[in-house]
C-alpha cells in the first residue's frame, strides 16, 4: 500500500493548472506541454518571450493561491475550470474514480472533492433498475423502496470515500456495519413493520446485492481492492493447482466412480465453479458455489456426509482450476453479509470451499498420504505433463460427452425424418385416391345429368294474362267507387276537385306513396306479399291508386262512411287489393292498427294479393263474381271485352260520351291522362273546388295518411304514418 | 431455507458417527410430512424446531473427520452457536482427538456451547463393544460442558433429546439477548421521539 501511494503534487501538472501531469509530458499536462515546448522552441529561436512565459510557467505556490482565490472571483482560471468541468464529465466513471481516490487524499483542494462528490451517485440506471426490482420482489413494502435504496446509496457512497484510505479489512467492517445498521433500521423504522425475518433477510441480500454488484465493476474498490495482495495470491494460486494437476481422486480417497458417464456431474460441478467468477455479488458467488456443492454431491452418490464433500471438492477445485480464486474467496468473505455466511447453507458451502482451498494451499505429501520422496518427484515434474494430460482427459471426455449427445440428436432427427417420409407418402397416396374419386364423381353426376340448354322462360306471356285479366277489373271497380263520393259525400268530391286543380302536386303524391310504402308494409311484416314488382305496379297503379284514395279519403280510419260504401257497392278492400296494390295496402294498414281485431287482420288479406299478380283469370274472376252485383256488371261487359290495359287510354275520349264512363276518370287525380276527364268533371261543380282550394284544412287530406286531424291515427298510427307526412310536406 | 436461527457444528474423528446422528435426527422425527428438501447428502441439514412455542432453524453443519481436514475445521465453526463433539466409547482414539476440539473451541469460540456426544449406545448396551473411556473422565470433562449424552442414531435413542436441549439453550440465549436488544431499541426510540419533540421547539 505505502509503495502505490504517491502525493497529489506528483500526479498534478508541474504547472499547477489542477490538470493531471504526464510523465511522458514531463509531468506537465497536455496543453501546459504543448506551451511549454512552443516557448522552448521561440526561446531557441529568440530571448525571452515574456507574454507566453508570464502565463506558462507560474511557479507552483502561487497556482495553488489563485487557486482558492478562483473560488470567489472569476479570474482567467474560469476557462480552466470550465474545461476540466467538460472533461470530467466524459471521463469515465472507473477513471474518474481512481483520480477522485487519488486526489481526496491531497490535502490541498478541498472544493475539488465537493465538485466531484455528486458524480459519485449511482447511476440512474442502477437506481432505475434497483427501483423496478424491489417492487417487483416486494410488492407490499412499497413504502421502503426508498429506504432501500438510500441504504445502497450510502453503503456505496462510503465505500468509494473510504476505498483508497481504508484498507480491506477496515473496508470490509465498514460494509458490515451497514448491514447491521440496515437491519437496525428495519427493527426500527414503520416501513418495514409488515416485513418478517425472511423477508429482512432478503432485503439485506437486496441491499447487498445491488450495492456490491455496482462496486464490483468498478476496478480495485471491492474486488481484489487495491493494497491487498489478492492478485497475487490469484497468481500464486492458480500456479499451484497447475503444479497439482496429477493429484487424482485415489490420492483424496474420494469415491468417485471411475465410468466417464457417471462424471457428468462433475463437469456440471466445474462449470458452476468457473462462473463464480462472472457472478457480481457475493450472494451470486455464494450461489455459484451452492450449486457447485449439489453437483459435487451427486457426484459422491448420495447420501453424501462431509467427508465425502470435501475430498470430492477438493479434486473439482483442482481440476476446475478457476480463475481469481483468492480474489473471489476474499471478495465474498468481506463483503457477504456476515450472518448469511455464518450460518447459511451457502456459508457452509463456501465454509468447505475455503477448506478445499486451504487445504491445497497447504498439501504436503502427509495430507495425501503418500511417501514424501514421490511428492516431491511428483511436484517437480512439469506443470504441463500432469494437469494437461488431465486437462486433455476432461476436454476428450466433454468432447466424447458433446459426440454422444450429438449423436443421440442425429439419431431422433433421422427418426423424425423417417416418420415425416412416411406420411408425406401416405398423403400423396390419399391425394391420388382423392383426386380419383373426385374425378369419378364428377364422370358420375355428368353421366346422370347431362347438360342441356333449355329455351329461356318468356315472361310476356304473363303479361298477356295479366293484361287480360286487370283490365275488365279496373272498369268494373272504377264506377261504383266513383259514383257514391259524387252523390253522397260533398266532401270527397271536394278533395278530388282540389286534387284536379292542383295535377302537378297530386302527380307527385302518388309516385311518393309508392315509395313509401314498401317501407310501410316492412315495418308491419303484414303485407309483403302486396309489395309487388315497379313493373306490376305501374301498370295499373296510377288509375287504381286514384280509386283507393278516394275511398279512402271518404273514411278517415274507424268512420262508417268508408265500410258503409264498400258494403253496398260490395266492394271490400280485398277485391281492390286485387288490382290495386298501393291502394290496398293502405286500406289495410288503417284497419289493421285502428282495431287490432281478428275480424280485420291482414291474415285474411295475405293470400289473396298473393294470387293476383299470378293467378290465372279464371280464380280471380270466380273469386270476383259472388261480390259483384250483376246488373252494374252487365253493361260493362261489351266494354270489358273490347279493352285493353294499353287502350285505356285512348278510350278516354270515348269514355265521355259513354253514359256509365262520366263518373270514373275524374277519380283518379293522380293519372297524366285524366286531364280531359277533370275538366269535364270541373265545370259540373266549378263552385266547389274553389271553395275547397280556399280551405287549407282540406289539403291533408288528399291523401289517406295524412288526415292526422283524426284522433285515432294519432294515438295508433304514430310511425308509420310519420314518414308519409312528411313527403309531400 | 437459506436463513437459520442456529448454527451447529459437528466435530468429531472419522466413523464416529456423525453423519448417522444428523440423519438420524433430520429423518426420523419432525418429519411434519414436509419431506426434506436437501435429499443429495448430509453435508448441511436444516431443521426447524420448536422452544417454548417458538420456531427455530437450526443448521447443522458436518464436518469432514479425517485427520488431515484437522486443520481446516476451524473455519467451520466459526461464529457456531453449538458444537456436538461425538466420541465413541469403545474407541479410545476417538476419545483423545475429542479433547484437542474442546480445546480449540474453548479458546478460539468462547460463545460456543459444547455438547458431549457418545455414539453407538446400542453397540455399548448390547455388549458388543466394550468400554474404552472411563465415565469418571468423560464425567470431569462434562463438568464444563453444557451437557453430555449417550446416544444410538440405530434406535434413535437421546437424539432427539440432544438437540432439543441444544436448541433449548441456545433459544433461551437469545431471549437473553433479545431482552437486551429490546431495551436498547426501546431507548433509541424514546430518544428519537425525543428529538422529534424536541425539532418541534425548535420550530418555534
Amino acid at each position: 500500500m505505502p509503495s502505490l501511494r504517491m502525493e497529489q503534487s506528483e500526479l498534478k501538472c508541474k504547472n499547477g493548472c489542477d490538470y493531471f501531469g504526464n510523465p511522458q509530458w514531463q509531468g506537465y499536462c497536455s496543453k501546459c506541454h504543448r506551451e511549454q515546448l512552443q516557448r522552448q522552441r521561440r526561446a531557441a529561436n529568440k530571448p525571452s518571450p515574456s507574454s507566453s512565459s508570464a502565463s506558462a510557467t507560474l511557479p507552483k505556490p502561487e497556482r495553488k493561491s489563485e487557486d482558492r482565490l478562483k473560488l470567489t472571483s472569476r479570474s482567467s482560471f474560469s476557462k480552466f475550470e470550465e474545461k476540466r468541468l467538460r472533461q470530467s464529465e466524459t471521463l469515465k466513471k472507473a477513471n474518474l474514480l481512481k483520480f477522485s481516490m487519488f486526489k481526496k487524499g491531497g490535502s490541498t483542494d478541498d472544493h475539488d472533492h465537493s465538485d466531484k462528490k455528486p458524480e459519485f451517485k449511482i447511476p440512474s440506471a442502477v437506481n432505475e433498475a434497483m427501483k423496478r426490482e424491489f417492487n417487483q420482489r416486494f410488492p407490499a413494502l412499497a413504502g421502503a423502496s426508498r429506504d432501500v435504496r438510500v441504504c445502497v446509496h450510502a453503503l456505496a457512497l462510503d465505500v468509494l470515500k473510504c476505498a483508497r484510505a481504508a484498507t480491506a479489512d477496515e473496508l470490509s467492517e465498514r460494509v458490515q456495519g451497514h448491514y447491521q445498521r440496515f437491519l437496525k433500521h428495519m427493527d426500527v423504522s414503520p416501513h418495514f413493520a409488515a416485513a418478517d425475518a425472511d423477508t429482512k433477510e432478503a432485503l439485506i441480500d437486496f441491499v447487498e446485492k445491488h450495492a456490491m454488484t455496482y462496486l464490483h465493476d468498478l476496478p480495485s474498490v471491492v474486488f481484489s481492492p487495491s493494497g491487498t495482495d489478492d492478485e497475487r495470491l490469484d497468481a500464486r494460486m492458480c500456479e499451484r493447482i497447475q503444479s497439482l494437476g496429477w493429484v487424482g481422486a485415489k490420492h483424496l480417497d474420494c469415491k468417485i466412480s471411475n465410468d466417464q458417464r457417471a462424471r457428468a456431474p462433475l463437469y456440471r460441478a466445474i462449470a458452476e465453479l468457473l462462473s463464480m467468477d462472472s457472478a457480481s455479488s457475493p450472494g451470486g458467488k455464494l450461489a455459484c458455489v451452492r450449486r457447485c456443492c449439489a453437483h459435487v454431491m451427486r457426484l459422491c452418490g448420495a447420501p453424501a456426509s462431509a467427508d465425502d464433500l470435501l475430498p470430492a471438492l477438493i479434486f473439482t477445485v483442482l481440476k476446475a482450476n478457476p480463475p481469481r480464486l483468492i480474489s473471489n474467496i476474499n471478495f465474498v468473505t468481506r463483503f457477504c453479509n456476515a450472518q448469511r455466511l455464518m450460518t447459511g447453507e451457502g456459508g457452509y458451502y463456501f465454509t468447505n470451499l475455503c477448506c478445499a482451498v486451504s487445504f491445497i494451499e497447504n498439501l504436503t505429501a502427509e495430507s495425501l498420504d503418500m511417501d514424501k520422496e514421490e511428492f516431491d518427484c511428483y511436484m517437480t515434474m512439469p506443470a504441463s505433463i500432469g494437469g494437461s494430460s488431465w486437462a486433455a482427459a476432461l476436454s476428450l471426455c466433454a468432447e466424447l460427452k458433446d459426440a454422444e449427445e450429438q449423436s443421440e440428436l442425429v439419431q431422433s432427427l433421422k427418426q423424425q425424418v423417417a416418420t415425416i417420409e412416411a406420411r408425406a407418402t401416405e398423403l400423396a397416396n390419399s391425394t391420388d385416391v382423392f383426386q380419383k374419386e373426385i374425378e369419378k364423381k364428377v364422370a358420375d353426376v355428368l353421366a346422370k345429368t347431362p347438360l342441356e340448354i333449355k329455351p329461356r322462360r318468356e315472361l310476356p306471356r304473363f303479361g298477356k294474362f295479366q293484361n287480360i285479366k286487370s283490365s275488365p277489373l279496373i272498369d268494373l271497380d272504377t264506377p261504383p267507387t266513383q259514383e257514391p263520393p259524387e252523390r253522397d259525400v260533398p266532401d270527397t268530391v271536394e278533395t278530388k276537385e282540389d286534387s284536379a286543380a292542383d295535377q302537378s302536386q297530386h302527380t307527385i303524391v302518388p309516385t311518393e306513396i309508392t315509395f313509401g310504402e314498401p317501407a310501410k308494409t316492412n315495418i308491419l311484416g303484414l303485407e309483403t306479399p302486396e309489395l309487388q314488382s315497379p313493373h306490376n305496379t305501374e301498370d295499373n297503379w296510377v288509375v287504381k291508386q286514384t280509386n283507393s284514395m278516394e275511398l279512402l279519403n271518404s273514411s278517415p280510419l274507424g268512420f262508417t262512411s268508408f265500410d258503409t260504401r264498400s258494403i253496398d257497392e260490395l266492394l271490400t278492400p280485398d277485391e281492390f287489393g286485387d288490382n290495386l296494390p298501393p291502394g290496398l295496402s293502405n286500406i289495410n294498414y288503417d284497419i289493421d292498427l285502428s282495431d287490432f281485431s281478428a275480424d280485420n287482420s291482414a291474415a285474411d288479406d295475405l293470400p289473396k294479393p298473393e294470387k293476383d299478380p299470378f293467378s290465372p283469370e279464371g280464380i280471380n274472376k270466380d273469386v270476383f263474381d259472388p261480390f259483384v252485383v250483376p246488373k252494374v256488371r252487365d253493361p260493362f261487359s261489351p266494354i270489358l271485352e273490347s279493352f285493353d290495359q294499353f287502350s285505356l287510354v285512348d278510350s278516354k275520349s270515348n269514355r265521355q260520351s259513354d253514359p256509365f264512363e262520366i263518373v270514373p276518370r275524374p277519380s283518379d287525380p293522380f293519372s297524366p291522362e285524366g286531364l280531359q276527364p277533370e275538366q269535364g268533371f270541373g265545370d259540373a261543380f266549378s263552385p266547389m273546388p274553389v271553395a275547397s282550394a280556399s280551405t287549407p284544412a282540406q289539403r291533408p287530406l288528399a291523401s289517406i295518411l295524412d288526415d292526422s286531424d283524426s284522433p285515432t291515427t294519432a294515438c295508433l298510427l304514430p310511425t308509420p304514418l310519420l314518414p308519409q307526412q312528411d313527403k309531400p310536406t | 431455507m437459506s436463513r437459520c436461527d442456529f448454527k451447529i457444528v459437528l466435530l468429531g474423528s472419522e466413523h464416529v458417527g456423525k453423519t448417522s446422528l444428523v440423519l438420524r435426527f433430520v429423518n426420523c422425527r419432525f418429519n411434519h410430512g414436509i419431506p426434506y428438501q436437501n435429499t443429495i447428502g448430509a453435508a448441511f441439514c436444516a431443521k426447524t424446531l420448536q422452544s417454548n412455542g417458538k420456531d427455530f432453524t437450526v443448521g447443522i453443519w458436518d464436518t469432514a473427520g479425517s485427520e488431515r481436514y484437522e486443520a481446516m475445521t476451524r473455519m467451520y465453526y466459526r461464529g457456531a452457536h453449538a458444537a456436538i463433539v461425538c466420541y465413541e466409547p469403545g474407541s479410545l482414539a476417538s476419545w483423545t482427538r475429542t479433547r484437542y476440539w474442546l480445546q480449540e473451541l474453548k479458546t478460539v469460540e468462547e460463545n460456543c456451547k459444547i455438547y458431549l456426544c457418545g455414539t453407538k449406545r446400542d453397540l455399548l448396551d448390547s455388549g458388543a463393544v466394550t468400554r474404552a473411556v472411563d465415565e469418571d473422565i468423560v464425567a470431569t470433562y462434562c463438568q464444563e460442558l453444557h451437557g453430555h449424552f449417550l446416544t444410538s442414531s440405530k434406535t434413535g435413542e437421546s437424539v432427539d433429546e440432544l438437540f432439543q436441549k441444544i436448541v433449548d439453550d441456545c433459544a433461551a440465549d437469545l431471549h437473553l439477548m433479545r431482552a437486551v436488544e429490546d431495551q436498547r431499541l426501546q431507548l433509541q426510540k424514546e430518544e428519537l421521539a425525543y428529538k422529534s419533540k424536541n425539532k418541534e421547539y425548535c420550530l418555534c
